[in-house]
């Protein structure tokens, strides 16, 4: 039997994992089908496991094309979350030249260390992107990463693809989600009540943010303006929800898999 | 009214990394007390830096005495964010050898907002 969905993207994950049987203590995940991973879809998958460690185990069939399945281990996929040998998982986090999947470290600097690296990538690899630009997106997005994820660290995995003209930077971890945390602010505590896509959007907004002192939040609206502008999109989910950001609109709405955190796909086209 | 002459101040003389909110308030609590200041944004800030510069020296009441020496676009784009949900906010910026002025709101359009399913189906073949 041919399979006709032949990519793993970040688009239908949520809709791969609505599909495991996550019921028992082994998860059985079959990627043999899929001859195309993107690092959003990596990300996505990452955190599920970590949000599972010591839960459930995962028995994965990797992807039967070759270079699928080489990039799965050039990124260093079963390394960063195989959870059958922490300490060695451990022994790996690092900062990397972004050839792999990145692990993002609560501490001092960690946005800078990755922000330089994606400027060196575009540098390398490609003409005519605002860098500096790009730089000051992901560098936000990877402080408030660094601030909010709980738990376990979040990760994050890049990618440039030449053909299509555009790069990929995909950031996750499996913390307490946004609308959790908008809630903490007395002035959103009401987004508790609502649905994940809700609070997903809502954080798009300007001046929303989830501090307790009740301080609002302008980095992720200004992210999303500055994504608009170079004329890429944004993808956020949270929970069962999400919200799809474009140039002309967004999209909220439900996901078909319920994932703890917060799981963003940042896509920016460039001159090709 | 006539503006006392400035004092300037380079943000990389008074932030040794120009990110974080908290980052931006001590910042903005670093700054010395004067009339008029321009501070030269001389260090590429981040937009969470800007955030809790802006707040610090609101609060304080001293965000109208300062004017921000631009060295991007991005940054002028974000301070125009902030004064377009708040157009009460003076915020004045200038270019190194340009005069000041109130910094401008970003010509961004209105988006649309839709419901409906997110993410694709993954298919079964």
């Amino acid at each position: 039997m041919r399979w006709l969905m032949s990519s793993l993207s970040f688009e239908n994950v949520a809709s791969f994992c609505s599909r495991l049987d996550l019921q028992g203590d082994v998860v059985e995940v079959d990627l043999s089908r899929f001859d195309f991973v993107e690092p959003g879809a990596l990300i996505y998958l990452g955190m599920l496991l970590r949000s599972r460690a010591g839960k459930a185990s995962f028995r994965f069939q990797p992807p039967m094309n070759p270079a699928a399945r080489a990039y799965m281990e050039r990124e260093s996929f079963w390394e960063r979350f195989e959870f059958d040998n922490p300490p060695e998982r451990r022994a790996l986090t690092r900062s990397t030249s972004l050839g792999e999947i990145v692990d993002i470290e609560r501490r001092a600097g960690v946005e800078d260390e990755i922000e330089l690296e994606v400027e060196r990538v575009l540098e390398r690899h490609t003409r005519g992107i605002e860098i500096p630009t790009v730089r000051t997106i992901v560098g936000e997005l990877v402080a408030n990463f660094a601030e909010h994820a709980r738990g376990p660290l979040a990760a994050m995995a890049m990618q440039i693809y030449p053909r299509g003209s555009f790069f990929d930077v995909a950031i996750g971890d499996c913390g307490i989600g946004i609308r959790e945390s908008l809630a903490r602010n007395p002035a959103h505590a009401h987004v508790i009540s609502e649905p994940h896509w809700f609070a997903a959007e809502m954080a798009l907004r300007p001046g929303v943010g989830g501090r307790v002192s009740g301080e609002g939040g302008w980095g992720l609206h200004s992210i999303h303006e500055e994504v608009r502008r170079l004329g890429g999109e944004l993808l956020l989910y949270t929970g069962d929800g999400g919200v799809r950001a474009s140039q002309q609109r967004i999209r909220r709405g439900p996901l078909p898999f319920a994932l703890t955190g917060v799981q963003v796909r940042v896509r920016i086209p460039y001159p090709g | 009214m006539v503006r006392a002459m400035p004092r300037t101040i380079k943000i990389s003389e008074i932030s040794e990394r120009a990110t974080s909110r908290e980052g931006g308030r001590a910042a903005a609590r670093a700054l010395p007390t004067v009339e008029a200041l321009d501070l030269d944004l001389d260090r590429e800030p981040s937009l969470s830096f800007l955030d809790g510069l802006v707040r610090e020296l609101r609060e304080r009441g001293r965000l109208d005495r300062v004017t921000f020496i631009l060295r991007s676009d991005l940054v002028r784009r974000h301070l125009g964010r902030f004064v377009a949900h708040d157009p009460t906010l003076a915020i004045w910026v200038r270019t190194p050898d340009a005069n000041r002025s109130r910094v401008e709101l970003p010509d961004e359009r209105p988006i649309e907002i839709e419901e409906g399913p997110i993410g694709e189906d993954v298919g079964l073949g």
